[in-house]
């Protein structure tokens, strides 16, 4: 496990919308999210850490709910609705556009 | 017969214990003195007692050939496709129709669910998964599930993960960004060095690998985990070996840099050429100089002369390596290229039941040591390359009579320990002044006891 000031900091400026320039320290089981302009920062775990990776990476929802599904064994339609969530509240606060990825 | 070893070098004599990890360069009084005290019971000189003490003292660590049943897997290995963008035989080329199956992520959740219950089983304490390739892209799903799902099963079963990526690196720089926060260890292939021309100065503004390579190489190289670069010399590049081993220095922080040599099978077009097994031996002591003097480890597949061992590579090794279909196999290449060498290499399939091992299979590849090999009975090399690649480096032959990659890789071998005992000028003036054609190192037998 990789030690906070050894992390890769990684710029979000995905999308046209976003309102504020987020940082963030991704590692194996969770990421830190940091907003310098408000002086606040978020930890991210588990599924919310795993797809804020997955959506960094350049993937799209649709694929997301697809592997969220096969690896919780889960419907995809119930981990699109989870991913749906998952957005909208990152969203609401702040730390995402309105809209994410580009499966490259 | 003690495995000690003796190998002239100019007026000196390599002295070689590799089971004791020890080595020495004496005269050749000196060695014929060794010789008779560790291997003849005559009272050691006192000029050599000491070394003849630790000959004679220190255990020698046999390796041995794993038996019984399956319960600690060098690695899982999976395989989304076979292919590479690249055709490199190294990034799993060659595959042909092979190359059309995708490993689905129902196959990888098996062969990961059965091979956590076989390490939860036998109590084991890390699991070690390897994915090979995945660059294209039905297979990054296999890479992006196979992280998650192993990572979850890992924290359920309490144990450590170790994941590693072997890559061509044509990845889209977002992955290669999310690999590198994810992996411990990358292996990426620098391919395309190989595109240098002979004569041509080796450029390391325009290094010719494409810029996605070089990105993502940059990327890795910044990132916490492990990283491997592996560059295949040609004789167009063979000059150019210490410029690139520059160059790497200069652009990465690379923990090890993997030489491999351009062989026949890898295709005879761009007239690339095979590499004269003395000058890749002259150059890799060069770069491998260079790079080590900033801590970078340099390597020359299938040598290594810090572990002994009896295997050159993961096969004897129970590695579970699951090709796209499910099929397990104890090489990475494709079932073809294997095949085509008769080499009995599937162990066995993944099933919704867990990992189906056929044990005759299993045992059959765990009894091909090099110890079989009589080709490699004598050579200095015998547990450090270990008979090389199955499929690549032909075993049959009678002992001492070595081919021309035996002899790369002996030179190699006989370099890297020189280098290890801080001689490598002495490596680098015997190997200026080798001729293959008048050397002996072709038919040699390298054991202590026949040297005179």
């Amino acid at each position: 496990m990789k030690m906070l000031d050894d992390s890769t900091i990684n710029h979000h400026t995905e999308t046209s919308t976003q309102k504020v320039d987020i940082q963030w320290v991704q590692d194996r089981g969770w990421v830190i999210l940091v907003d310098e302009g408000h002086q606040r920062t978020a930890r991210l775990e588990g599924d919310d850490a795993l797809l804020w990776g997955w959506l960094n990476a350049g993937l799209l929802p649709d694929k997301c709910a697809r592997l969220l599904g096969a690896v919780k064994n889960i419907p995809p339609d119930k981990a699109g609705r989870q991913i749906e969530e998952c957005i909208k509240r990152w969203q609401e606060a702040g730390w995402l556009g309105d809209s994410r990825g580009t499966d490259e | 017969m003690k495995p000690i070893f003796a190998v002239p070098i100019d007026d000196k004599v390599l002295i070689h214990s590799p089971l004791q990890k020890i080595s020495a360069l004496v005269n050749p009084t000196a060695a014929l003195m060794i010789r008779d005290a560790v291997l003849f019971d005559q009272e050691p000189h006192e000029k050599v007692n000491a070394l003849c003490k630790a000959l004679n003292a220190r255990p020698f660590e046999v390796p041995q050939p794993r038996t019984g049943s399956l319960q600690a897997p060098m690695f899982l290995g999976l395989i989304p496709v076979y292919g590479s963008m690249t055709g490199c035989i190294f990034t799993d080329c060659t595959a042909g129709a092979e190359a059309e199956s995708v490993m689905s992520l129902e196959t990888a959740r098996q062969a990961l669910d059965a091979y956590f219950e076989l390490l939860t089983r036998a109590g084991q304490p890390l699991a070690d998964i390897r994915i090979f390739g995945a660059e294209a892209f039905p297979a990054l799903d296999v890479l992006f599930f196979t992280e998650a799902y192993a990572r979850q099963r890992a924290e359920q079963e309490n144990l450590a993960l170790h994941l590693t990526l072997v890559t061509d690196g044509h990845l889209p720089i977002k992955i290669a960004r999310w690999v590198g926060d994810h992996f411990n260890d990358v292996t990426l292939s620098l391919e395309g060095l190989q595109g240098v021309g002979e004569d041509e100065t080796f450029d390391p503004f325009e290094p010719s690998i494409s810029s996605q390579v070089f990105d993502n190489a940059c990327i890795f190289s910044d990132s916490p985990g492990d990283l491997t670069l592996r560059v295949c010399t040609t004789r167009r590049t063979i000059n150019h070996m210490g410029d690139i081993a520059a160059w790497i220095v200069s652009s990465f922080v690379p923990n090890v840099v993997c030489y491999q040599s351009w062989m026949p099978k890898c295709g005879s077009g761009e007239g690339l050429g095979a590499v004269d097994p003395v000058a890749f031996a002259r150059a890799f002591n060069q770069a491998a100089y260079e790079l080590e003097a900033h801590g970078i480890l340099a390597c020359h597949n299938p040598v290594d002369f810090h572990t002994p061992r009896l295997s050159a590579c993961p096969v004897g090794e129970d590695a579970l390596i699951i090709s796209p279909e499910g099929r397990i196999n104890a090489c990475p290449l494709p079932l073809s290229v294997w095949q085509s060498e008769s080499l009995p290499f599937q162990i066995g399939a993944v099933s919704p039941e867990g990992f189906e091992i056929d044990p005759v299979a299993l045992n059959d590849i765990r009894a091909l040591t090099v110890l079989k090999s009589p080709v490699c009975e004598d050579c200095i090399s015998l547990f450090h390359c270990a008979g090389g690649c199955y499929v690549n480096n032909p075993r049959e032959g009678q002992s001492g009579r070595f081919s021309d990659r035996c002899l790369q890789t002996r030179l190699v071998t006989i370099s890297n320990l020189l280098r290890a005992m801080d001689q490598y000028e002495a490596a680098r003036d015997w190997l200026d002044h080798y001729d293959a054609a008048s050397h002996d190192h072709k038919v040699a037998k390298d054991r202590l006891k026949d040297f005179k």
